[in-house]
């Protein structure tokens, strides 16, 4: 009952926000019926006011509702979608002499876990120097690193609760509280975030997906587990520049596993400590581009392994590969190595019945993209497929522009492998077709 | 340098001559007089002369610098709107900064969208290098993503619009073999045959160049059947810094009839744009006083 009150308040802020600018909107049809009959020239005149004006705030919209439906029909999921929900952002974009600033206000109805949120997404000030520095402060995305859609040196928080659903790429990226400091010289850039709160990974806890816990099986835990919150700061840096084609990058981490490990006395999962470095390069070869990176996971509280409870050390090796093949078609191909270091340390001293990880965890991804009707369409589609662990995740999705405001994304993510307690495999029951509608306006 | 700057010097030229050999008034008044009428008879016989000297390559190659190295760099606000076969409509709204590291050489550009307003804040940043693969990359400022394009088919649409991306940066003149069809007082008619025909959809096209301001004023590509199926036409050029640019333009497809026009307002040249701003730095925050255009 609640959340049918907090959808009907939504939905009026949303139509008041439409209205306000209803008048731009009935402006811009008339003139587009105009259009039709008319020829260039006077087309080209009537289009002279639409220039968008130069003021220094600007703002605009987007309204989006999406679902997720779940396939399995025997899914141990409690709802049977994985996705309900209509999201409103608002951007504020200010531009003043020498800074600017940048405010996200989203709204959001959330019919799967029954929440309604009213949230600064982003909100950043700006401040370039004269002598090559960028200084950002406040809630804002980073992110870095070569890999697509696998990460190794970009230890920035991910939200893997909007990854497997059908939401927009960029939620797998949300924006941290963060001072970023950017120096931009001739030879080399360099880049430093500190992060005064850990930003843990999101990772699934069983308030929207199901998945594999030890003892129990696939199941969708119920209450969702407790993670205990942020301990402390987190601090990334990267040096990179670039030598002709060939794009470098040197990377550093203090901070901790970006997923919990450690379980409490009292049953909550936390954070152990981690510090990495790391390396990249991208380069054009052969008419495509070429990626390679490197990175090391220190696990600071356990460097020998002998603790079960806490991840061991790791290294990380990825190569990738991306090539216009066709016209409009472009293949990228992915190979990622993940080896867990001090290995028989932890065979040595694992409790009985726990689960551990390969020590060389190996995925490949292979991401085919088209685009159709003069990029009106946009399908792209991704596979991963984890030869050690022998799951899988098909990611597709079909983007269609209906115009500069509507736009219909649609797609499918397909989750599954030979044995239930894999990464990949252990969402099966997730897999989901879903429907997203976009409409934005200045 | 248009034939028009080099027939003005020589003029010039004459009449500094004739007022060096201190002769008698009577005679450079006589003289005056006489170049004076003559000038614009001998103007046009010696463009005739001039542009006739011209081969096809060279005509080819003054048109490249005029459409795209005019200055040594450049910024204008630029919008297209892009019609479908059904009357559909989409636009794009940007600003373009773009630096001559060579004329008629390497480039580098920065296009920085405003509109639509799910593209905001994207920015698009190539350094065309004519003799090598362009680098080119994309910021998507959502995932705080720079993401590098490897080189694609460069006659491809460029965000969606009936203009492929070579048609925005240009088209190497060293790609196609060029004749000179017919001329008249005003502009010539060139052919051009594509050295490599399966790297390209057309199999020739004929271009319009003005005399004057050596700007093509209409390309029209036919295909494989010598069909004119795509054209594009310059709508309205205008003086800018005494630069002759095109500030309205259109291309269609004439197999659907759909189109897409574009338009460029504030258009300013030689505005010493630093090398650094076609950098990572301009892709994340890209530089607002260069891009103020008012």
């Amino acid at each position: 009952m609640k959340q049918n009150y907090v959808y009907l308040l939504l939905y009026c802020v949303l139509v008041l926000a439409t209205l306000s600018t209803s008048n731009s909107i009935v402006a811009q049809s008339a003139q587009e019926n105009n259009v039709n009959e008319s020829k260039d020239s006077e087309l080209i005149d009537e289009w002279e006011d639409d220039w968008a004006d130069e003021s220094p705030l600007q703002v605009s919209h987007e309204i989006s509702y999406s679902y997720a439906g779940i396939v399995k029909s025997d899914s141990v999921n409690q709802k049977n979608s994985l996705l309900n929900e209509l999201r409103s952002k608002s951007k504020f974009d200010y531009q003043s002499d020498g800074y600017s600033l940048y405010f996200e206000l989203e709204l959001l109805a959330d019919a799967v876990t029954d929440d309604y949120q009213a949230n600064a997404y982003q909100a950043r000030f700006v401040k370039p120097f004269d002598n090559g520095t960028d200084l950002q402060i406040g809630r804002q995305v980073i992110t870095w690193g070569t890999g697509d859609l696998l990460f190794l040196n970009d230890l920035f928080s991910k939200d893997w609760r909007s990854f497997f659903n059908g939401r927009d790429d960029s939620y797998l990226k949300p924006p941290v509280d963060a001072v970023r400091i950017s120096h931009y010289a001739k030879y080399f850039n360099f880049d430093l975030a500190w992060l005064p709160d850990f930003e843990a990974d999101q990772v699934l806890t069983g308030e929207r997906y199901s998945f594999y816990l030890p003892g129990q099986g696939v199941v969708q835990p119920s209450p969702a587990l407790a993670i205990k919150t942020s301990r402390d700061s987190e601090t990334s840096a990267r040096a990179f520049g670039r030598y002709k084609a060939l794009e470098w990058s040197v990377y550093a981490y203090r901070g901790y596993f970006k997923s919990p490990s450690v379980i409490g006395p009292d049953g909550e999962l936390s954070y152990s400590r981690m510090d990495s470095f790391g390396a990249s390069v991208r380069t054009t070869v052969a008419g495509g581009l070429l990626n390679a990176e490197y990175s090391h996971y220190k696990s600071v509280e356990d460097e020998p392994g002998v603790n079960p409870l806490i991840d061991n050390s790791q290294d990380r090796y990825l190569i990738g590969f991306e090539k216009e093949i066709a016209s409009q078609l472009t293949l990228g191909l992915q190979v990622y190595l993940e080896r867990t270091l001090d290995y028989q340390a932890l065979l040595d001293n694992r409790f009985a019945g726990q689960l551990l990880p390969l020590e060389n965890r190996t995925m490949t991804t292979v991401r085919v993209t088209h685009q159709a009707m003069q990029q009106r369409l946009l399908n792209s589609v991704m596979l991963f497929y984890s030869p050690s662990d022998e799951d899988y995740y098909l990611r597709y999705s079909s983007r269609l522009t209906l115009s500069d405001n509507w736009k219909l994304v649609a797609g499918v993510n397909l989750l599954g492998g030979r044995e239930e307690q894999t990464f990949l495999s252990a969402l099966a029951d997730n897999s989901n077709l879903f429907l997203r509608a976009q409409y934005s306006f200045e | 340098m248009g034939s028009d700057n080099l027939l003005n010097s020589s003029g010039e030229f004459f009449q500094v001559k004739l007022a060096r050999k201190n002769r008698p008034t009577k005679i450079i008044a006589v003289a005056l007089l006489f170049f004076s009428l003559m000038a614009p008879a001998l103007r046009s016989a010696e463009q005739q002369a001039a542009t006739a000297a011209l081969n096809a390559d060279q005509i080819v190659e003054r048109a490249s610098l005029k459409s795209y190295y005019s200055g040594d760099d450049g910024r204008t606000l630029a919008r297209m709107r892009i019609v479908d076969a059904n009357g559909r409509k989409q636009s794009r709204q940007f600003t373009i900064l773009r630096k001559d590291i060579e004329d008629g050489g390497e480039q580098k550009f920065l296009l920085v969208f405003s509109r639509p307003s799910e593209v905001k804040g994207t920015v698009f940043m190539v350094h065309k290098k004519p003799e090598d693969e362009d680098d080119r990359w994309l910021y998507l400022p959502a995932l705080d993503l720079v993401k590098r394009i490897s080189a694609g088919d460069k006659r491809t649409s460029f965000v969606g619009a009936h203009y492929f991306y070579e048609d925005v940066s240009g088209r190497s003149p060293n790609e196609d073999l060029h004749e000179i069809v017919s001329q008249n007082d005003s502009e010539y008619l060139l052919l051009h045959t594509p050295k490599e025909p399966e790297s390209v959809e057309f199999s020739r096209y004929q271009t319009w160049i003005d005399k004057t301001s050596f700007l093509p004023k209409k390309i029209e590509y036919q295909d494989q059947n010598g069909q004119v199926y795509r054209r594009i036409e310059a709508l309205k050029i205008e003086k800018v810094q005494g630069i002759d640019t095109v500030t309205q333009a259109k291309v269609t497809d004439l197999r659907d009839n759909s189109y897409t026009l574009m338009e460029f307002k504030r258009v300013s040249y030689d505005l010493g744009l630093p090398d650094g701003l076609f950098s990572e730095r301009s892709l994340r925050n890209p530089p607002a006083n260069w891009l103020k255009t008012r």
